[in-house]
């Protein structure tokens, strides 16, 4: 597959192309702020932007959906549901993101498939974007998420700015085809551009600010679940929703039904474990009563019993949950402060 | 008052291959790798003598103070509950957490805490509210000029590169390092005006209103630059329609992660409304209707409590401006009882007492 | 009824969403707070087979889903049972159900009791309470095919007299051949003159034998504590003692996060555990 060059001044060209057929979800200013939305024009997209607050994963998992409507017909109910197959194209998603959605891939698969989510993303093509300054609170490189990307991470073009031109790079047939269609919009990239794109990328790591050694860590955890440590992290943790709702991994939902007289729907939407009714039984026991326990069951679930069960760990390094914590509840330092406390004890 | 760097974690030492003669030039490695921060030293030290004596003496189970958070921006929370935790307490520039909010998780055992002017009018509504009692928590007050939003200050000079922070009366100096060196410092200058939390900028009570000792002399009050309530009058002075509009794109933006909600001091209730299932008045559902309803009935549960402390628009993650609502409901509090929440122990809360004299409803709508 | 089948990019998906709808057809109050329903679905080609212990989903529109324990057994089809206590919203609704009116299933789900391993074997079965309900499935499944199991013994306690359900069964297993039952109270009345006292006391009139014996106990979790405990003591394995877990559910499939205890989803990989699996989970119960 031949790379390309498409120069910034025909950029707008390029997107026109991709909105034929698609929508387009683009990095814009929403007062003030980036945040991925569907785009009417290319000249909507905000081209400086870090990450966004909000992953663009939720367009393929979004905050709530509804599973079915349902209607009452005399003693019997009618129900209808709808799959979302509108093709989409996400452009300028970053490599932690795109990896984040192989991570989901593996839940929303497997024995019962899930139909709302698998459908979003067969209908969604991916346009990635190198990240050449990694953001302050970034450690995608611990996890091999960024800030490049390779062909197995599943983005189907590439896109790496070089100043006066993308360098974009083909990872799949889908971008293949879309390469295809905009010819005439780029030249074929050199191996000079090539190797301009392989030093921004060992640059870009080395600019990464923040590390986490995975190294022994699951195991220093089963040794730590009934540890003070988590009685002590914990204590400054608000049980809020802001570190899961941003994180472009966790997939936790809720499932209720909204009503008015005989019709309604049923929906779900994004929940937390570090919220205090997460696990909360009817009848008031709490397998998990204290936010010592929620929070726990975070880190755990994430960097331990993901690990058992997928072989990775749930977490990309994007910092979102950091950069949104109110009380500066640091993943990077948690975690390394777990591992220290088993080699103290050691 | 200076704030210097007098512990700068995740510093380097490297070889500069082209300076050889300048070998060993210390580099400041990004900021959240390693984390620099500047303190207050007089008042760090104060802080933390007090709270050693506290805690051996036993007069507090938990001290709640700040520590150094993941960047020089940023401080975190901290209890410390052992004499020699006392040295993770800082106090700087950037200390803004209303740690009052922890109060509602400990109202049983008997806690220290710091607090600024801002945050001990929060503790006063508890009081009154009957939410904690006066004798279990122990207030160690901090007079405050005023602290930096790492937002504006984020704006104006790159946060990774900062060495330094000082302050001298209205001026705040930023020291950088060159493409991360530290041999060749550049030194910033800014009005601290445009540098702090616009509630610092039009703050009325510096001084905390109820302590049990204070650290550091009582401050004057800053000389305010402009009205209080512009935001509020901005949009009051809008149509009903645009206000609405207005509103619902900010809250298009919410993803419902109640942030706001939990880090409010005032929002104590042991089952949130959102929160209850059976019956489950209103879903975690971000529609769009949902949305109002839990802002509107946050808002309308905060009237006469809410004391603007501002936290529940710092933590917002999508920028919402949460704070002009309950700007609004302070201005209008004080415009129809000249009541403001938060200052004055024996004073009732104007929606918990009816008097004779009350206007009607019908002279309120009028 | 709807086709879940949906045809997506080439792929072909099912909706694992979709409740089937089934009526109403059969009521009986157990107890002041627990009733059994008897089911039938409107779609009377459905082939729903399902192995004693796994649970449904059931839906009340409008009100939401829960996840409940079948009762009624694999060998007897003509409709399904379930046994609800009444809890919160979901349950409460349950309870306000007459003859006739639907509800939504989507099922069955979970693993279930392991019947394979229990042939040629004696199986002791206990329960608490509501948590009698999956067991009667079992139990009746063994019944129907009682040639192929051993002794069984039932152990059941509840709070009060008045708490018991299935009182009709229970006599009626305890005069199937090599099948005992024993039946224990918190608190009795003047009326009952069977045994007072939590179940772990019964487990010498019961005269239990340890050897080529399983154990299957379902119930509230301080029971289990205490009953897993004696057992334990009285040298069984804990490979022998089953027991199903009950964690906060949502979706039954294995997505929604909520049941997750260490590197299990209780709703797909439970809710049946065996002793051992459980000592090896995180002490979250
Ligand atoms: C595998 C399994 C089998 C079960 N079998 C039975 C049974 O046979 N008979 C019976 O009466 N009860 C059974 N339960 C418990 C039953 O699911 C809860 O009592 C019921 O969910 C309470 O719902 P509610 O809407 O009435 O209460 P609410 O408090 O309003 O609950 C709201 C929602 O929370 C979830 N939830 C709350 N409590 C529980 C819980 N204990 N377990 C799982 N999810 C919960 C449900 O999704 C429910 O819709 C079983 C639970 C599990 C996990
Ligand atoms: S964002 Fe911070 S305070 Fe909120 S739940 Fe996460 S760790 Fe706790
Ligand atoms: S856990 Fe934090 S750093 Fe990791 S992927 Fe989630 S938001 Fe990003
Ligand atoms: S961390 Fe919590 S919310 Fe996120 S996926 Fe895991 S259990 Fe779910
Ligand atoms: S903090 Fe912001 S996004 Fe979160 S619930 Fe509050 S207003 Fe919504
Ligand atoms: S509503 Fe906002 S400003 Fe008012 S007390 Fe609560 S957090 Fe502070
Ligand atoms: S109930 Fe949803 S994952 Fe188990």
């Amino acid at each position: 597959m031949q790379d390309t060059l498409i120069h910034k001044g025909r950029i707008a060209e390029f997107i026109h192309e991709l909105m034929q057929d698609s929508q387009v979800i683009a990095p814009v200013s929403v007062g003030g702020q980036a945040r991925f939305k569907p785009i009417e024009s290319p000249e909507e997209v905000e081209w400086g932007y870090g990450n966004t607050t909000v992953s663009p994963t939720e367009f393929i998992l979004p905050h709530s959906e509804s599973l079915f409507q349902f209607e009452q017909r005399g003693t019997d109910f009618n129900l209808t549901y709808n799959i979302d197959n509108v093709n989409r194209t996400i452009l300028g998603i970053r490599p932690c993101d795109v990896s984040s959605l192989r991570m989901l891939d593996e839940v929303f698969k497997g024995k019962y498939e899930d139909p709302y989510y698998l459908s979003r993303r067969n209908h969604t093509t991916l346009i990635a974007m190198m990240c050449l300054e990694p953001g302050g609170s970034c450690f995608c490189s611990s996890f091999g998420t960024g800030p490049g990307l390779d062909a197995e991470a599943g983005a189907d073009l590439l896109l790496v700015d070089l100043g006066e031109a993308f360098y974009v790079q083909v990872f799949t047939e889908r971008g293949q085809t879309i390469m295809e269609r905009v010819a005439s919009m780029g030249t074929p990239a050199t191996s000079a551009d090539r190797e301009q794109v392989e030093v921004l990328a060992v640059q870009a790591a080395s600019n990464m600010p923040r590390t986490l050694d995975l190294e022994g860590l699951p195991e220093a955890m089963g040794q730590l679940f009934e540890s003070a440590y988590w009685d002590k992290i914990s204590r400054k943790c608000l049980a809020c929703g802001a570190c899961t709702y941003l994180c472009p991994v966790c997939y936790c939902f809720d499932v209720f039904d909204t009503c008015s007289q005989a019709q309604g729907e049923r929906v779900r939407c994004w929940d937390a474990c570090t919220f205090k009714s997460f696990a909360l039984l009817s009848g008031g026991h709490n397998p998990r009563p204290s936010i010592k326990e929620s929070y726990r069951q975070k880190m755990y679930h994430k960097f331990k019993f993901a690990i058992e069960r997928h072989g990775y760990a749930l977490c990309v390094g994007c910092g979102r949950c950091l950069e949104a914590c109110p009380v500066d509840m640091d993943i990077v330092q948690v975690l390394s402060g777990a591992k220290s406390q088993v080699v103290e004890v050691v | 008052m200076t704030h210097t760097a007098t512990q700068v974690r995740g510093l380097v030492e490297v070889v500069d291959e082209h300076h050889p003669e300048a070998e060993r030039v210390p580099v400041l490695t990004r900021a959240r790798s390693g984390t620099s921060i500047m303190v207050d030293t007089e008042k760090t030290e104060r802080i933390r003598e007090r709270v050693r004596g506290l805690l051996s003496e036993g007069r507090v189970e938990y001290f709640i103070g700040y520590e150094a958070g993941s960047d020089p921006l940023h401080v975190s929370p901290s209890f410390v509950q052992q004499t020699d935790e006392v040295e993770h307490l800082v106090w700087n520039l950037m200390s803004i957490n209303n740690l009052v909010t922890y109060l509602k998780r400990y109202r049983k055992q008997r806690m220290g805490l710091l607090v600024k002017g801002c945050d001990s009018r929060s503790v006063i509504e508890l009081l009154k509210l009957h939410q904690v009692k006066r004798e279990n928590v122990y207030l160690l007050g901090v007079p405050c000029t005023g602290i930096l939003d790492p937002k504006k200050v984020a704006a104006r000079c790159n946060p990774a590169a900062i060495l330094a922070i000082r302050e001298d009366h209205d001026l705040v100096f930023i020291e950088v390092g060159v493409e991360g060196r530290t041999d060749e410092p550049q030194v910033l200058e800014f009005e601290k005006h445009d540098l702090l939390f616009d509630k610092c900028r039009s703050c009325d009570y510096p001084n905390p209103l109820v302590y049990d000792e204070l650290v550091g002399d009582p401050v004057p009050v800053r000389a305010r630059v402009g009205g209080k309530f512009e935001d509020v009058e901005h949009l009051e002075q809008s149509s009903i329609e645009e206000r609405l509009s207005f509103w619902q794109e900010q809250f298009n933006k919410c993803i419902r992660c109640y942030a706001c909600k939990n880090v409010c001091p005032m929002c104590f209730c042991a089952e949130c409304l959102w929160e209850k299932r059976d019956p489950q008045w209103v879903t975690k559902y971000p529609n769009p209707n949902d949305t109002f309803t839990f802002h509107m009935i946050r808002a309308y549960h905060m009237v006469g409590r809410c004391t603007g402390c501002m936290e529940c628009e710092r933590v917002c993650p999508v920028d919402i401006p949460l704070g002009t609502i309950f700007k609004k409901i302070e201005k209008d509090c004080l415009e129809l009882f000249d009541y403001q929440p938060g200052l004055e122990l024996d004073v009732v809360p104007p929606l918990s007492t009816f008097d004779e004299g009350d206007q009607s409803q019908e002279d309120l709508l009028r | 009824m709807l086709a879940h089948a949906i045809q997506n990019r080439g792929m072909s998906l099912f909706n694992p969403f979709i409740p089937h709808i089934a009526t109403v057809v059969d009521i009986r109050q157990e107890t002041g707070d627990i009733r059994t329903l008897g089911l039938r679905f409107n779609n009377r080609d459905l082939d729903f087979d399902f192995a004693p212990g796994q649970f449904v989903e059931v839906s009340l529109f409008g009100y939401g889903e829960v996840p409940i324990g079948l009762a009624s057994s694999p060998t007897r089809r003509e409709t399904i049972e379930i046994s609800v206590k009444r809890m919160g919203m979901v349950t409460g609704q349950i309870h306000k159900l007459t003859i006739g009116d639907t509800i939504g299933i989507r099922g069955p789900y979970g693993n279930g009791w392991p019947v394979d391993m229990l042939r040629g074997k004696h199986v002791l079965v206990i329960g608490g309470g509501i948590g009698l309900s999956p067991l009667r499935s079992l139990i009746d499944y063994l019944l129907d095919q009682r040639d192929d199991f051993g002794t069984i013994k039932i152990l059941y306690g509840a709070r009060t007299p008045n708490d018991l359900v299935y009182k009709h069964l229970l006599r009626k297993w305890g005069e199937a051949r090599d099948t005992e039952v024993f039946c224990t109270v918190d608190i009795g009345t003047p009326e009952w003159d069977g045994h007072v006292g939590v179940v772990t006391a019964l487990f010498e009139q019961a005269n239990i034998t340890i050897e080529n014996t399983v154990v299957i106990t379902c119930g509230p979790p301080i029971m289990i504590k205490f009953v897993t405990m004696g057992l334990e003591k009285m040298g069984f394995a804990d490979t022998d003692i089953i027991t199903s877990m009950e964690k906060m559910m949502k979706c039954g499939i294995g997505k929604c996060g909520h049941c997750n205890i260490g590197s299990k989803y209780v709703c797909v990989d439970g809710p049946v555990f065996t002793h051992r699996e459980l000592k090896n989970l995180p002490k979250e119960l």
